[in-house]
């Protein structure tokens, strides 16, 4: 095993594809280690872009599930990875960033998570390469950054377990434009823990739903939020030296405000009647095979 | 194509107007701010670091339609919007003078990147529905935090570089190649060789005579970087539930709206998505979708003159030497 | 009321009733002596005798105590013509007419002009009102008696067959006149101007404008318009017919209100075998010039009738156009004539219309248009300047108000910033010195409707615009400015150093005072290197404008010109005439059962072929894919049919180039009630398969 860099650094895009060969897609091969420091952009000498705690996470989130337990790590993982790897969203949107902890840090991570198990219809199973370097709603790392990001509320990561215990919420809700406003993206998360929406292909009709509305109505005009406050964020990354993320208990978020109860419910008895009155493709027929399929297992983008 | 809203709408212009923009406070020369391109530049503006840019915003609505119409709470909005970080703020406005909404929205530093869209829009309560949207702003506001001037630049980017420099690793293997046509990152990006000799002279500042040369050069290098991005943006259109082929977002749908017509002119644009796509999956007609996408590629390089050109002039030049 | 004051009141009537000393004396049974006791100052008469004086001349009791003056009795007012001339000279036109043509944004500007010139008190703006007035039926008849017409028709005819292009212009008018029975009339007034004061016959003001060609007497800021510029008056008038009503600022026989006189301008004509040289004049009988005619002081029903009333005694002159048209043939309707009066107005005066916001000041002018139908007033329009010149009024109004910036940090904030001038001395005078005036170039962002950006508008003394140029020397990427130089007065500035400034422009102008450029004025004038001091300062002005609209940063252009276009990302224009069918229109509602109801418009590219189309229906998102709906039926109205064994399939009628159908969505398949989304619907052709 090539060594870990001590700190992270910003890989381009254009190197990063060039890398992803289809034995590293296979899971077969390693990423050139000298080739891809060689290519990457030094961030500053600041204790936040060691790597140690990310990796140390991450190690202990192998250790902690099975390899088919990928949606329990998800869920584990993505308020953890929020919380230990302290950037502002301004960073997190540089793709370099991501680029370099799948390819550099840790790919073994990206292999274990997103590298199927043979089938018969696929004897050899490959990696997406979009989960290396791609969309921050398909690469491995950046899509639970995000969506601890989007899904927290306030300093509560709750609601981002919540939001990552099921595929859907993060391969198609985490993409709609609709969540971006945090009482949508939280009357969501209410319905989906409260039960009101069960399985995918509920979540995904209750999706369609609130982004078709969404074309005619403007949540934000119903449900007001906070205006955005970027100080108390700001604490909190700074104090990202002396926080010690906890792997028991969830850890607190950035204490930058929390959505407006009546906001959140007045969106969440919209969104229940929407969906009650949407007819649901297949509600019936498909309750089975939703069985069948179980949780979990890898799915590809 | 064509929509159909199931509510009366506002058919009246909506117009935005930033009108002051304050760094951390302290105004902003309006020269980087560019209304007729609807552009402000923030980059190294004045200051390195700025934490946040207020701008002060004005919304010009329909007087007459709005007072008329059957719209009760009234709300209109100003949003700020980058997708690459996720960021959508919303701030309400108010009334001036009966024709206009001002406010003031942030822009902060620490949750934007590069470029943010400033637009509008204006809700109401209709037939009982609240927050029913009426209107939007036509054209919206880019607020570049990358850009030193504001400009409204909608072309394919272009940039000099050394193809063998250490510096370039990944055009190392093309370091024989006049340009290389990146397609990986954010925006694509075509590289020029500044060791090919006489490349640089002949495209910055050529000589007169030489001018047919440059068009023709200028002409295989634009079909080149089409052709490229056609490619890349038709790999990257995704295919939904129902089997049909989606527009890809961002740079690539651009690219494919814009060559699309010229590959498939008997087609929709849509239309003609699905049969591209659906060719190149299938396999099958790769040599005549090729044709049709060089076609199309030529068409926006202008090579049928340039080309023309090129050889009319060469002939000219022969025959005096002769 | 002293007695002498009496007197000369009283020798005032008598001269103008035509009395003698003596029929008085005989009329109120005095001695003659008497008579001339209390014309001289000397004596006063009693009361009984005073109020026998007032009601000889026909006035209330007490008018002689309040000096009112005795009207001229209309009756002797009459049309007197100018004889031929005795030489047989004959002249088929007013040539100053001639060269204005009637346009209203001609009309506007030199009448305006005028009152301007002769702003009575700088306190207070000069108010001009533009009055639109049509007349019918009685009014009509009324206002024609009271202006003799009847005595003017048989050289109207006589005008008509003599010449060529005013007979044209004439016989049009009175055809007009007899078919609609209807007639326009333009009254333009002003108040607070100095009025047609001045002798009947020698220099001044009135005989300037009722009996002179050519000759200005307006006062020393005129930038001069050699007078040409009231024959737009006569040129707006089908008939060439102007009456005028004066009120005055200086008296004038003792009078000021009402100061009364119609001109008439026509051809060389001849009636009933006497020859006339054209012009005419309305009024009083002049026995010592042989019947000329003279003006007259009006009675309030005189004035009335003849549509010349003016509001409160404030000075100024009321121009009655009689028969006003649009002669560049824009005009078609009373609100347009009016729309062009008003643009016209804006557009040559806005900045007189500017003031500062502090409480007291006013603009140089006010102006207003209104439209009357027989005394009613139908609309009224305070011109704006803001509403015309918005970017400009901005750049005055800000100047005035000394909110001028010099980093422009909003959006409609205006730039300030000197421009030197070297005013030279004058030849010849040992005394005068250079000396350098400060001009001053405002420049801010033009309107986001502009349609000419990039203009310099040149001012100076009160305002006035010499020119209004595009300024092409733009720095790449300026955005869309308007600038305007105040020099000389314009400036306010210490008068010291404007004043020679104004002189030293004024005498760079050509006789059109459209530019600043080396004349022979300015050479005669000033010594050696005036014409250079005069270049300089244009390139002075074009400099710092350069240096205004320079961008913060220049940009190092990477990108080669040539490979810009070529590489442009902007989505294509839809084309003109698609080779596909495209739907045109789609209107609709949501049924009661909750599904949609459309009806779809569709239009195909030419050809003998059918064309086969499968429309789609989908619901719109916030973002992302937008989901197709099924149809639940779809019904062919017009020029298509259902295809054969797809009943979601539609077929043109052969050489159909448009067709309508009817679709229902299928209720199960929407992700969203109806009414919560957009829908939209394309077009795909071929046989796709079936979902």
């Amino acid at each position: 095993m090539s060594t870990t860099p001590k700190r992270f650094a910003l890989l381009p895009d254009e190197i990063a594809v060039k890398h992803l060969t289809s034995g590293i897609l296979r899971g077969d091969e390693r990423p050139p280690a000298a080739a891809l420091d060689q290519a990457s952009k030094e961030l500053p000498d600041e204790a936040r872009w060691e790597t140690e705690r990310v990796r140390d996470l991450l190690n202990e989130a192998m250790a902690r599930f099975e390899e088919d337990a990928a949606t329990a790590a998800d869920a584990w993982l993505a308020p953890r990875l929020h919380s230990t790897l302290r950037i502002t969203r301004r960073e997190a949107a540089e793709s370099g960033l991501w680029n370099h902890l799948a390819l550099r840090v840790a790919p073994d991570y990206v292999r274990r998570r997103h590298l199927a198990k043979p089938t018969e219809k696929k004897p050899v199973p490959t990696i997406n390469a979009k989960r290396f370097c791609g969309p921050f709603h398909t690469q491995a790392f950046a899509r639970l950054w995000w969506a601890a990001e989007l899904f927290r509320d306030g300093f509560d990561y709750r609601p981002v377990v919540t939001a990552c215990k099921d595929q859907d919420v993060l391969n198609s809700i985490l993409r709609f434009e609709t969540v971006l406003h945090r009482p949508t993206a939280q009357a969501i998360i209410s319905l989906i823990s409260k039960g009101a929406v069960q399985g995918g292909r509920e979540i995904n009709a209750l999706g369609k739903a609130v982004n078709s509305a969404g074309s005619t109505i403007a949540f934000e005009a119903i449900a007001p939020d906070s205006s955005p406050d970027p100080a108390p964020y700001h604490d909190w990354i700074a104090a990202g030296d002396e926080d010690f993320t906890p792997y028991d208990r969830l850890p607190d978020g950035p204490d930058d405000g929390r959505t407006y109860p009546d906001s959140v419910a007045a969106l969440a008895s919209l969104f229940e009647r929407l969906f009650a009155e949407a007819p649901v493709r297949g509600r019936e027929k498909d309750k089975e095979k939703e069985d069948e399929e179980g949780e979990g297992g890898s799915t590809t983008a | 194509m064509r929509r159909l809203v199931p509510y009366p709408v506002l058919a009246g212009e909506i117009a935005l107007d930033i009108t002051e923009v304050r760094l951390d406070g302290v105004p902003l020369d309006y020269r980087m701010v560019a209304p007729s391109k609807r552009t402000v530049a923030l980059h190294r503006a004045e200051r390195e670091k700025w934490g946040e840019a207020r701008l002060s915003v004005r919304l010009r609505t329909p007087v007459e339609e709005l007072r008329n119409g059957d719209w009760r709470e009234v709300l209109p909005q100003v949003i700020a919007f980058e997708r690459r970080t996720n960021t959508r703020d919303v701030v309400v406005l108010k009334e001036r003078d009966g024709d206009s909404w001002v406010g003031e929205i942030t822009v902060f530093a620490d949750r934007h990147l590069g470029r943010v869209q400033i637009g509008g829009q204006i809700t109401a309560t209709v037939g009982g529905v609240p927050g029913r949207i009426i209107g939007g702003v036509d054209a919206p506001w880019t607020v570049d935090l990358q850009a030193t001037t504001p400009t409204r630049e909608n072309s394919i980017k272009v940039t000099w570089a050394d193809f063998s420099d250490e510096a370039n690793p990944h055009l190392h293997d093309y370091r024989q190649d006049p340009w290389y046509v990146e397609t990986t990152g954010q925006e694509p990006l075509i590289y020029l060789n500044r060791k090919v000799e006489g490349l640089e002279e002949i495209l910055k500042h050529a000589r007169a005579p030489e001018r047919e040369v440059r068009e023709a050069i200028a002409s295989e290098i634009a079909k080149d970087a089409w052709v490229t991005l056609f490619n890349d943006a038709l790999f990257a259109a995704e295919i939904d539930e129902d089997e049909r082929a989606e527009w890809p977002g961002g740079w690539r749908e651009g690219v494919l709206k814009k060559l699309l017509p010229g590959a498939f002119p008997d087609l929709s644009p849509r239309e003609a998505l699905q049969e591209a796509v659906a060719r190149c999956r299938s396999g099958e007609g790769g040599g005549d979708l090729q044709n049709r996408i060089r076609r199309s590629a030529a068409l926006q390089a202008r090579q049928y003159r340039n080309i023309g050109a090129l050889i009319r002039s060469t002939r000219r030049a022969s025959e005096e030497t002769r | 009321m002293t007695a002498e004051d009496f007197g000369v009141w009283l020798g005032r009537q008598l001269r103008r009733a035509g009395l003698s000393q003596a029929e008085l004396a005989s009329e109120l049974s005095v001695t003659r002596a008497a008579v001339s006791a209390w014309v001289t100052g000397r004596a006063e008469p009693r009361r009984d005798k005073i109020e026998a004086i007032e009601r000889l001349f026909g006035l209330d009791t007490g008018s002689s105590a309040s000096r009112t003056e005795i009207p001229d009795n209309f009756e002797t007012v009459h049309w007197y013509h100018r004889p031929g001339h005795a030489d047989g000279g004959r002249e088929y036109g007013d040539t100053a007419a001639f060269a204005f043509d009637g346009d209203p944004a001609v009309l506007t500007r030199e009448a305006t002009q005028n009152s301007l010139d002769e702003r009575l008190s700088s306190d207070r703006p000069v108010h001009v009102r533009y009055v639109l007035e049509e007349l019918e039926g009685e009014h009509l008849w009324d206002f024609l008696e009271a202006l003799r017409w009847h005595d003017l028709e048989e050289h109207f005819q006589a005008a008509i067959e003599g010449a060529q292009k005013v007979g044209r212009v004439l016989r049009s008018g009175l055809d007009e006149l007899r078919e609609t029975n209807a007639l326009t009339l333009l009254r333009i007034e002003d108040y607070n101007a100095s009025g047609l004061t001045g002798d009947e016959y020698e220099d001044g003001k009135f005989a300037a404008v009722l009996r002179r060609q050519l000759d200005s007497r307006k006062s020393a800021t005129a930038g001069g318009s050699y007078g040409l510029g009231k024959a737009t008056l006569w040129s707006t008038s089908r008939f060439g017919l102007v009456l005028v009503n004066s009120s005055l600022s200086e008296p004038y026989e003792g009078h000021r209100r009402n100061r009364l006189m119609g001109r008439l301008n026509l051809p060389w004509h001849s009636v009933n075998g006497r020859s006339y040289a054209g012009p005419a004049w309305l009024g009083r009988e002049d026995p010592n010039r042989d019947g000329a005619a003279r003006s007259w002081w009006g009675d309030d029903e005189t004035v009335t009738r003849l549509r010349l009333s003016r509001e409160g005694s404030a000075p100024g002159t009321s121009f009655l156009i009689v028969g006003a048209h649009d002669a560049t043939g824009n005009a078609g309707s009373l609100e347009e004539f009016k729309r062009s009066l008003v643009s016209g107005l804006a557009h040559s005066f806005w900045p007189s219309m500017v003031s500062g916001d502090s409480p007291g000041e006013h603009p140089p002018l006010e102006a207003t248009v209104a439209i009357r139908r027989n005394g009613d007033v139908l609309s009224e329009e305070r011109v704006n300047p803001y509403e015309y010149e918005p970017a400009r009024s901005r750049a005055i109004n800000a100047f005035l108000n000394g909110t001028t910036v010099t980093e422009k940090t909003n959006a409609e904030d205006v730039i300030a910033t000197e421009v030197p001038l070297t005013v030279p001395a004058l030849r010849g005078d040992k005394a005068s010195v250079s000396i350098t005036h400060k001009a001053v170039l405002l420049v801010t962002s033009s309107s986001p409707d502009a349609e000419r950006p990039n203009h310099v508008v040149w001012m100076r003394g009160n305002r006035m615009v010499l020119t209004d140029r595009r300024f092409y020397d733009v720095p790449l990427g300026t955005e869309p400015f308007e600038a305007i130089l105040l020099a000389g007065l314009a400036t306010q500035g210490p008068t010291e150093e404007t004043e020679p400034a104004e002189r030293f422009l004024r005498s760079a102008e050509p006789p059109e005072h459209n530019d600043w450029r080396p004349t022979d004025d300015l050479t005669a004038t000033y010594v050696r290197g005036a014409a250079t001091r005069i270049k300089e300062f244009r390139k002075a002005v074009n400099d710092r404008l350069r240096e205004v609209l320079r961008p913060v940063v220049a940009t190092a252009e990477e990108t080669p010109k040539v490979l810009k276009d070529m590489l442009n990302l902007d989505p294509p224009p839809p084309p003109r005439s698609p080779g596909h069918p495209t739907v045109q229109d789609i209107d609709g509602e949501v049924g009661a059962d909750g599904s949609w109801r459309l009806r779809v418009e569709v239009r195909f590219p030419e050809r003998k072929d059918p064309w086969e189309f499968r429309p789609v229906l989908r619901f719109v998102t916030r973002s992302g894919p937008h989901p197709r709906v099924a149809w639940a039926d779809l019904t062919p109205v017009r020029g298509c049919v259902l295809a054969e064994g797809d009943l979601h399939r539609l077929e043109s009628d052969p050489g159909a180039r448009h067709a309508t159908f009817e679709g229902v969505s299928d209720v199960n398949d929407h992700p969203v009630a109806a009414d919560m989304a957009m829908v939209e619907v394309d077009l795909e052709r071929g046989r796709g398969e079936e979902r």
